[in-house]
């Protein structure tokens, strides 16, 4: 074999290592820096990403349920939906005065005995939207009669609300915490069929293993 | 001429193992046992965090919402909402994202032991949920 040959299949061979070596080192930084630094920061790009797409939507929404004027609540903020919506309801906002819904995002450490708390941005996210929207903002006359009787503490439960009370008093105790199917008055949807989107008219209140409801 | 093949070989090798290297994205739960590696555990075992599943504290276990099978759907103890299965066989969706399975484990442990669960009994629990 001449020297020549040995001389270009050498310098390949070089060549070809430290490109290998090159891309390993590049492979192994990326891998790295993708588990550590950049991660923080994408999830943060993702907040936000979302924090906009939710609020234009949100906004869209809004103003549909204005001009229709059937929906007595706001459209429900995304977040909201899914960091509290995943264990109950997500309540609708104007159903609480804002200081009941401060009190209750500041202790989600025991919230109701469970522990349900959130990353600081996520819940000064929450708090604002539900801020936004509590019962004492706004002008709509059905939060006047949610506001009824509350005096003092603000009142930590939908359910303590005196209007609350007024509504469902005369059902008996066998639908309810005796119906395996909604043992409790804060299961909204076990009955009202549209509590989802924030509606609890009468008209669509099903009541499960009883049939529809209508005083 | 022997020399010459391997001197010729290495470089591929090399170009291999490092493309390897170079492709595979550790995956969102891989992080987080990356994670628990730094904190100091050496080995997850999926015994442990089986047993851990099922295991009460005060009355209270993962069971208690989750059923005693990851496969099958669960139920928020108190507000009777469904809770879709944790098992990745059944649920694809679950322990991919990182974020998601950060806080429920932070609330989860809190509200059933009272406390955080340390970084062994996640990548325990973690390990034996994978593979359901």
């Amino acid at each position: 074999m001449s020297r020549m040959t040995q001389f270009t299949q050498y310098a390949i061979g070089s060549c070809l290592l430290a490109l290998a070596i090159g891309l390993g080192v590049f492979g192994i930084a990326a891998a790295s820096l993708d588990a550590g630094v950049t991660d923080g920061a994408r999830a943060q790009q993702e907040y936000d990403k979302d924090d906009d797409s939710d609020d234009d939507s949100s906004d869209d929404r809004d103003d549909e349920s204005h001009d229709k004027g059937s929906y007595n609540v706001k459209a429900m903020d995304a977040r909201y939906q899914e960091e509290c919506g995943s264990c109950h309801l997500a309540y609708p906002p104007h159903m609480l005065p804002s200081a009941s819904w401060k009190a209750i995002m500041n202790g989600l450490d025991d919230h109701f005995g469970d522990n349900a708390e959130l990353a600081a941005d996520v819940n000064r996210r929450i708090t604002a939207f539900l801020d936004r929207n509590a019962s004492d903002r706004g002008d709509r006359m059905t939060n006047a009669r949610l506001l009824q009787g509350v005096v003092g503490d603000p009142p930590l439960r939908i359910t303590e609300l005196r209007y609350f009370k007024k509504e469902h008093h005369e059902i008996p105790r066998r639908m309810i915490e005796d119906n395996p199917e909604v043992q409790s008055l804060s299961r909204c949807d076990a009955c009202h069929q549209d509590a989802a989107r924030g509606r609890f008219d009468e008209d669509e209140i099903v009541i499960p293993g009883v049939g529809p409801w209508d005083d | 001429m022997n020399q010459l093949c391997l001197r010729q070989i290495r470089p591929c090798v090399v170009i291999v193992v490092s493309m390897i290297a170079f492709s595979s994205h550790a995956s969102e739960l891989d992080k987080l046992f990356d994670e628990y590696r730094t904190k100091g555990v050496r080995t997850f075992d999926p015994i442990a965090g089986e047993a851990l599943w099922r295991q009460e504290f005060g009355g209270k276990s993962c069971t208690s919402c989750h059923t005693e099978s990851p496969r099958q759907f669960g139920r928020h103890e108190r507000t009777g909402k469904s809770i879709e299965p944790v098992a990745p066989s059944v649920n694809p969706d679950r322990l991919t994202d990182l974020r998601h399975m950060k806080k429920w484990l932070l609330r989860n442990c809190k509200s059933t032991l009272g406390r955080e669960c340390t970084a062994q009994e996640k990548g325990d629990i973690l390990t034996w949920l994978r593979d359901q």
